[in-house]
């Protein structure tokens, strides 16, 4: 989408070459960069504290959101997910901010665009097959193949099928809610700047949220799809705890 | 019966709300996919024939896959009910 107004990130020396949703993600990476930098070195000088500050610090806020994340994982995953915590920690930081920073005035959020979605769709995609592969070998294949071997022809292109549909549903709900948020939230400025758009700005917040969290969920179903074992799955959880660390 | 919290209810938005989305996205990858194939192997109309059927079938097969997921899971909530009364 087009903007009118001003952002930031065009008067960064090198970010203002780059095309709009890749310069407003590299800006939000930047803040989020100098934030975590700021609070961990904040919790390296606190020491093994175990009580938590007074105030509201920058390190009561990393430790917030590593919480979040990490619970949020092992709630939905269980054991095997803490080897995922990479990248499921940095899909939810990354969505999450990114969703945010379209309600502050001066930036354009990058997942209101559908390249930035689809990048993070499609990572998602190869990472999760080839997680299966790794964690079954070849007999990952069986998961295309159905229940029978004779049925297999017609089964293999219907779970491509499936599966492609995966990444494809993924990136345009993140798109299209970010999009549409967007969308209204500047159409409202547009007619009426004062205190009509406050209603839709709060909106935007609940929408970032859900929508981060709808994107992080469908990825970890995916990925505990893709690693376990049909029938033995306490076994199977096993196993992948010790291929996947 | 108690109502889901916050957080259950994102999972329930996750879990049932993209089914929508997703077989209308089965069935537009299939005929896609058919008619490129059409294209490349000249064998006139009948693989966009095929992959549209393969597309519904897939879509039809993950709606069929969350329903069994939920009679089960519904099974699972009536075991642990009955063992809550008769401990």
């Amino acid at each position: 989408m087009e903007h009118g107004g001003i952002l930031y990130f065009k008067f960064i020396p090198f970010l203002n070459k780059l095309p709009g949703q890749v310069g407003n993600a590299v800006l939000v990476s930047l803040v989020l960069l100098i934030l975590f930098f700021l609070g961990f070195r904040s919790i390296k000088k606190k020491g093994d504290d175990v009580i938590p500050d007074k105030k509201f610090t920058l390190a009561n806020f990393m430790e917030l959101l590593v919480e979040g994340c990490v619970k949020l994982i092992e709630d939905n995953m269980g054991k095997v997910g803490m080897s995922f915590l990479y990248i499921m920690g940095s899909l939810i930081i990354f969505i999450l901010f990114n969703n945010l920073s379209g309600l502050v005035p001066g930036f354009a959020p990058a997942t209101s665009n559908y390249n930035t979605t689809l990048a993070l769709a499609l990572t998602v995609f190869f990472l999760y097959q080839f997680y299966g592969f790794k964690v079954h070998g070849f007999k990952y294949l069986k998961h295309f193949t159905g229940p029978f071997l004779w049925l297999a022809p017609l089964m293999i292109p219907i779970e491509i099928i499936g599966h492609l549909a995966r990444p494809m549903s993924l990136s345009l709900r993140l798109f299209g809610n970010m999009m549409g948020d967007h969308l209204v939230l500047a159409i409202f400025f547009m007619l009426a700047p004062l205190v009509v758009p406050l209603p839709i700005m709060f909106l935007g917040i609940f929408v970032s949220v859900v929508q981060t969290l709808v994107f992080v969920l469908l990825t970890m179903a995916y990925f505990s799809g893709a690693i376990e074992h049909e029938g033995e799955e306490e076994e199977g959880a096993h196993e992948a705890v010790e291929v996947a660390a | 019966m108690k109502r889901p919290k916050a957080k259950k209810w994102v999972a329930l938005v996750s879990k049932y709300g993209t089914i929508g989305l997703e077989m209308g996205l089965c069935v537009a990858i299939g005929v896609i996919m058919g008619a490129y194939l059409d294209k490349f192997l000249h064998t006139g109309p009948w693989l966009t024939i095929a992959f549209t059927l393969f597309g519904f079938i897939a879509g039809f097969k993950s709606l069929f896959k969350l329903a069994k997921d939920l009679i089960r899971e519904e099974e699972n909530r009536e075991h642990d009910g009955r063992k809550d009364r008769n401990p």
